[in-house]
């Protein structure tokens, strides 16, 4: 019961997290190594709009400054994207690198600014709830419902919307989306803030529950990295899949074995896959 | 004359700026006595040996390495373990964890043979992150969160510190200039443009691409044995993500595929990194902001830019007069 509540919970984070990573890299061919720093954005900006710009007020404050902080990731993103990375898009070297010293850029400016010991952002719903013999803390029950919605609307705006569906594809076969009159430039910025967006908002809700420090931003590329190769790079039902199988199998170990050892899960999945079968599960055949 | 004709014709196709490096580095050692500046030029040159071997793989196969930290780090434990359990000497720490590195590299090289691009880049990122892991895990061993520290020193003198530093990193800019001048890195190169074609002209590519896995781990092995030695310690941080980006932006911008452009990249570097020391406070900041604007600017690097190698001055200083690829 424990394990199946738990394990829930770190799915759905992981899912929020890794469909971003997923998507720009299907669309654009972008790794983008900068997905962790654009979570820990969204817990850093959570946390100034709400400490340092609104002096800590009420629920509504916060949920406020959640939605700004979101705003400014993508608008971060956005710029990041259009100035640094268009130039060389095509360079899979190049973007790698540059995302990366990225990442290491802004986990140094956040150390300097708010130290290495972190930051703290009080919770949207305080108090836990009982399940089972389980405490689970409400703030990560709340990931949940979040999910549920920003998941199937993601389907929605990919499906249904013009600008989705030349996103889809682009994606699909750039060439041809080019042809057929898509902007696959707009395209890419596009999905490119909106990637950014959803991992600032799984940062920003998990803010409360974990600690906002500065090199907060590992963890969740390498678990998304492990989840988009698990569930082939390429596929977002995939991704999907692969957050819940990696955040119940982390759960498990973690209940079994040991805290270290479900630490260790993402990195033994992502070397394992990728020496055993590289398309993952839902992953077409890599060239 | 025939003795001196092997030479003239090495040096012509040598590369001025390595060698103008590697002498003016000799000449410091022996003739400064600020000890401050000795140890800086000591890291810069531990720095160099990493950029250079990292090169020799990444560089001219273009297949990014981004866990280089687990051949440092690797063999820097290795060496770290064997000095204080078995209180051996570091000259013969170093070359056995310079060789577990290699072979290490071998069987990493093996395994991550089909994969291309990003998928390399990440299952290489994903090694060094589990090495990272098991450092904490074998605690007792590894010394956990502080490392071990109080292995024996070089020397016992900065200065001969340096000097051994040195000739080791002369040492591994001559092996990899001439490893990438001979038929290997000729070959490599054709991989590196088409693997599909090299393959149908009968070459074992597999063969070649593992081979410099090894030998960049084997010299990377090296750097991380000396690396241990000279600090006198080996901590968790020589694993670390940090290590592998710093030595990955270091080549970056010196410029892939050339082994003198890291080796410039990685002194350069190194040295503004200590002037920064002026504005401590600010100064990883700046030097990380610093590193992003030359990537952006220079994406292919210093020693590789458009009008290094139209002009012929420069060209010559830094490629020689070997054909620029």
């Amino acid at each position: 019961m424990e394990i199946l509540i738990l394990g829930l919970v770190r799915g759905s984070l992981y899912s929020l997290i890794s469909v971003g990573f997923v998507l720009i890299f299907s669309v654009g061919g972008v790794l983008n190594l900068a997905h962790g720093t654009y979570y820990m954005l969204g817990a850093y900006l959570t946390f100034i709009f709400y400490s340092l710009v609104f002096h800590g007020a009420s629920t509504g404050g916060l949920i406020f400054s959640v939605f700004l902080a979101l705003v400014c990731v993508g608008l971060i993103a956005g710029v990041i994207y259009y100035i640094l990375l268009r130039p060389n898009i095509q360079s899979v070297i190049y973007v790698m690198v540059l995302t990366l010293a990225l990442a290491l850029f802004v986990s140094e400016v956040m150390s300097l600014f708010f130290g290495v010991s972190g930051a703290s952002v009080p919770s949207l719903i305080e108090g836990s709830t009982k399940i089972g013999n389980l405490k689970v803390v409400n703030q990560q029950l709340i990931l949940l419902p979040i999910t549920m919605f920003v998941l199937p609307g993601l389907w929605l705006f990919l499906k249904k919307t013009r600008m989705g569906q030349g996103i889809d594809a682009v994606a699909q076969q750039r060439m041809a989306a080019i042809l057929m009159g898509v902007d696959a430039d707009r395209a890419l910025l596009i999905t490119y803030s909106m990637s950014a967006i959803m991992a600032g908002l799984a940062g920003a809700l998990i803010a409360p529950v974990s600690s906002v420090v500065p090199d907060m931003w590992l963890f969740p590329l390498i678990k998304a990295f492990a989840i988009a190769i698990l569930g082939g790079i390429g596929s977002l039902l995939g991704a999907i899949i692969a957050s819940f199988l990696l955040g119940y199998a982390e759960v498990f170990t973690s209940f079994l074995i040991g805290e270290h050892l479900s630490e260790m899960l993402a990195l033994v999945t992502i070397a394992v896959v990728l020496l055993v079968k590289p398309s993952g599960i839902l992953g077409q055949k890599i060239r | 004359m025939k003795a001196e004709s092997w030479f003239f014709s090495w040096l012509r196709n040598e590369s001025p700026a390595g060698l103008f490096i590697i002498v003016v580095g000799f000449l410091f050692g022996l003739l400064s006595n600020n000890i401050f500046y000795i140890e800086i030029m000591t890291l810069a040159a531990i720095y160099a040996i990493f950029a250079m071997s990292w090169d020799i793989l990444t560089g001219y196969t273009h297949e990014v390495n981004f866990g280089f930290a687990f051949f440092v780090g690797g063999a820097g434990y290795v060496s770290g373990v064997l000095s204080l359990r078995l209180d051996l000497a570091p000259y013969l720490t170093i070359p056995i964890g310079a060789f577990a590195a290699g072979a290490a590299g071998l069987i990493i090289g093996y395994l991550t043979l089909r994969l291309k691009g990003p998928y390399f880049a990440m299952v290489t990122l994903a090694f060094a992150s589990i090495l990272f892991k098991l450092a904490f895990i074998f605690y007792n061993y590894t010394g956990g969160e502080e490392g071990i520290s109080g292995l024996k020193g070089l020397t016992s003198e900065p200065r001969h510190d340096f000097l051994a530093v040195w000739a080791i990193t002369a040492a591994v800019y001559l092996i990899l200039r001439a490893y990438a001048g001979s038929k290997h890195g000729s070959i490599l190169k054709a991989v590196r443009a088409d693997e599909d074609a090299t393959q149908s002209s009968g070459i074992n590519t597999a063969y070649y691409k593992i081979e410099a896995f090894a030998l960049s781990g084997f010299l990377g092995g090296i750097g991380g044995a000396v690396f241990a030695h000279s600090q006198m310690q080996v901590g968790p941080t020589m694993l670390s993500g940090h290590i592998s980006i710093i030595v990955v932006l270091l080549a970056v911008i010196g410029g892939m595929g050339t082994i003198v452009g890291p080796l410039v990249g990685a002194i350069v570097l190194s040295l503004i990194n200590d002037y920064l020391r002026v504005i401590e406070q600010y100064r990883i900041v700046v030097y990380s902001g610093l590193l992003i604007l030359l990537i952006y600017l220079a994406p292919q690097g210093l020693v590789n830019l458009e009008f290094v190698k139209k002009s012929k001055i420069l060209s010559f200083l830094f490629h020689g007069r070997g054909k620029v690829t």
